[in-house]
C-alpha cells in the first residue's frame, strides 16, 4: 500500500471529526436520562415506531412532519403540557401514557404502553432545546 | 490496491447490494412471470457487460500501442481493418441485438394476456387517482366483495386479474410477480400472476397519473391456500360490531359525518362508492394506497389532515371533529378487522 497523501489524511480526519460531532446529542441525552430515568435514543426510536410524527413536527425523527397537533421543537423550553399542566418530567410521563387523564377532550391517543417507554420518550423530547 | 481505488469500487458494490434488498426489485422474482423477466434482465446485463468489456479492451489496446517513429512507419493507406468493422461493427451487433430483440418480444408478449375474452378473472382491479379498487369475483354473485390497495392471492396457482381504469391511464406493477400492464380508460386488460412462495410484495402505479402518482402503491399478499381461504371467508362477513363505549361512540361519529358519502362499511348505512371500502380496514397493513402504515396515529392524522400527507388526494381535511370524536372515530376504525 502506498503512503497516504497528506491531503487525503486531512480529509479523513475531518470526516472523523464531523462523524463525532453527530454524537454530541449524546451528552444532552445523558443529562436528561437523570431527570426522566429514560433513554433518549430508545425514545427517539419509539417515537418513530408509534408514528407520533403523523400529528407532530418532531426534530430529529424521520417523517415527523404532522400538522394535526403542536410542533414539538424546543420542547424542553416549553412551560405547559397540553395547555393544562406544568412541563415537568413526571407530568410529561403522565401525559404521554394517559392523555385523557390530563385533558379529557384531547384527540391524542394513548399509544405508550409502559412507564419505561414514557420515560424514554420524555428523555428524547427534553433533548429538543 | 490504493485507498482511492477502493472507495469507488466499494461504493459501486454497496449500490448493487442495495438493489438486492429493494422491496421492488425486478431481479428478485417470486413467481414464474417475473422469473422470465428477471432472466431476460440477466441476459441483457451480461451480454452488454461482455460487449462493454471487450470494447474497452480493444480501445485500450489501440490507445496503448507503440506507434514507433515516422521513419519506420508503414504507409498509412495500407488497407485492412475492414474486417474489424464488418465483424465487430456489423455482424456481431446484428446477431446480438436481433437475438435480444426477439427474446424480449417473446417475454413481453406474456403481458397482458391475449384472448382476454376467454379469461375468467378472479379479481378485478380498477385504478383511481390515487388508489386501487379491488373486486373479488369468485363464486356466486353474493360472494363477491370489494376491498382496496391490498390484494391477497393463494401461492402456487395462477390468478387472473382484469384491469380497468376509473379515470386516467395507470399501470399495474408488482415487480416480484409480473411485468407492467396499463390500465386504460375504456379498455380492459388481463394479467396472470402467480406467487411461488408466501410473502408481501410491494407494487406501484407505473404510469404517471397525477400529483400523487408516486404514492399510488399497492400490496400483494401471497398466502398458503388455507390462510387465503380463511381470509377470503372473513372478507365475506359484514363489518365488526364495535365493542366498548369509545368505539360505539366512534361509530355514531362516523355515521353522522361526511365519511358515509364516499366510503362503504359493509352491513351499515354507509354505502358510498367513491372511495376505498372500509369494511375490513383494520385488516389491511397500510392506508392511503400503501403510503402510510395502518396505525392509530396515522389514521387520526389522515382523517383530519389528509391534504398534508398526500396533497391533492380526494380525501378532504375533516377539521370539524373535536378531540373525543376524532379519538373515538379512529377507535372504531381500528376495530374494523
Amino acid at each position: 500500500m502506498r503512503a497516504l497523501r497528506p491531503g487525503l489524511l486531512a480529509a479523513m480526519a475531518l470526516l472523523g471529526l464531523v462523524t463525532m460531532t453527530a454524537c454530541v446529542g449524546g451528552t444532552s441525552a445523558s443529562v436528561y436520562a437523570i431527570t426522566t430515568g429514560g433513554n433518549a435514543d430508545a425514545g427517539r426510536q419509539l417515537i418513530a415506531q408509534l408514528r407520533c410524527g403523523a400529528c407532530h413536527v418532531i426534530p430529529g425523527v424521520r417523517n415527523a412532519n404532522g400538522m394535526v397537533g403542536p410542533p414539538l421543537m424546543w420542547f424542553s423550553r416549553r412551560t405547559m403540557i397540553a395547555g393544562e399542566i406544568p412541563n415537568t418530567p413526571q407530568n410529561l410521563e403522565r401525559w404521554v401514557m394517559a392523555p385523557k387523564s390530563v385533558e379529557p377532550g384531547t384527540a391524542m391517543p394513548a399509544l405508550v404502553a409502559t412507564r419505561q417507554q414514557a420515560r424514554d420518550i420524555a428523555a428524547y423530547l427534553y433533548t429538543l432545546r | 490496491m490504493s485507498v482511492r481505488r477502493v472507495i469507488p469500487l466499494s461504493t459501486i458494490l454497496l449500490a448493487l447490494a442495495a438493489c438486492g434488498g429493494s422491496p421492488q426489485s425486478t431481479l428478485a422474482p417470486a413467481g414464474p412471470a417475473a422469473g422470465l423477466l428477471a432472466h431476460l434482465g440477466w441476459v441483457v446485463y451480461i451480454t452488454f457487460g461482455i460487449a462493454a468489456v471487450v470494447t474497452i479492451i480493444i480501445v485500450l489496446m489501440a490507445a496503448l500501442r507503440r506507434r514507433g517513429s515516422l521513419d519506420g512507419h508503414l504507409p498509412i493507406d495500407i488497407g485492412g481493418g475492414h474486417q474489424w468493422i464488418l465483424i465487430g461493427g456489423l455482424a456481431i451487433p446484428f446477431v446480438v441485438l436481433t437475438g435480444i430483440f426477439i427474446l424480449s418480444l417473446v417475454r413481453e408478449s406474456a403481458f397482458p394476456i391475449k384472448d382476454g375474452g376467454k379469461v375468467t378473472p378472479e379479481i378485478q382491479v380498477i385504478g383511481h387517482q390515487w388508489w386501487w379498487e379491488v373486486h373479488y369475483l369468485t363464486g356466486p354473485e353474493n360472494e363477491h366483495f370489494v376491498t382496496a390497495n391490498e390484494i391477497h392471492i393463494p401461492v402456487g396457482r395462477p390468478v387472473d386479474i382484469e384491469l380497468q381504469s376509473g379515470d386516467v391511464v395507470h399501470s399495474f406493477w408488482v415487480p416480484a410477480l409480473h411485468g407492467k400492464v396499463e390500465l386504460i380508460p375504456g379498455v380492459t386488460n388481463y394479467i396472470r400472476i402467480e406467487a411461488d412462495r408466501p410473502g408481501s410484495y410491494q407494487g406501484q402505479c407505473a404510469e404517471f397519473c397525477g400529483a400523487q402518482h408516486a404514492h399510488m402503491r399497492l400490496l400483494v399478499v401471497a398466502d398458503s391456500p388455507q390462510t387465503y381461504a380463511a381470509w377470503h371467508q372473513h372478507m365475506l362477513s359484514p363489518a365488526a360490531i364495535p365493542q366498548g363505549v369509545d368505539a360505539q361512540h366512534g361509530e355514531a361519529v362516523y355515521m353522522n359525518a361526511a365519511c358515509t358519502f364516499c366510503h362503504t362499511i359493509g352491513g351499515t348505512p354507509s354505502q358510498g362508492k367513491v372511495a376505498p371500502d372500509l369494511t375490513h380496514l383494520a385488516s389491511r397493513q397500510y392506508i392511503a394506497a400503501n403510503t402510510y402504515r395502518n396505525d392509530t396515529a396515522d389514521l387520526e392524522a389522515w382523517v383530519t389532515h389528509a391534504q398534508s400527507m398526500k396533497p391533492g388526494v380526494l380525501m378532504p381535511n375533516l377539521t370539524s371533529f373535536n378531540g373525543v370524536d376524532l379519538r373515538d372515530l379512529v377507535a372504531y376504525l381500528d376495530q374494523l378487522k
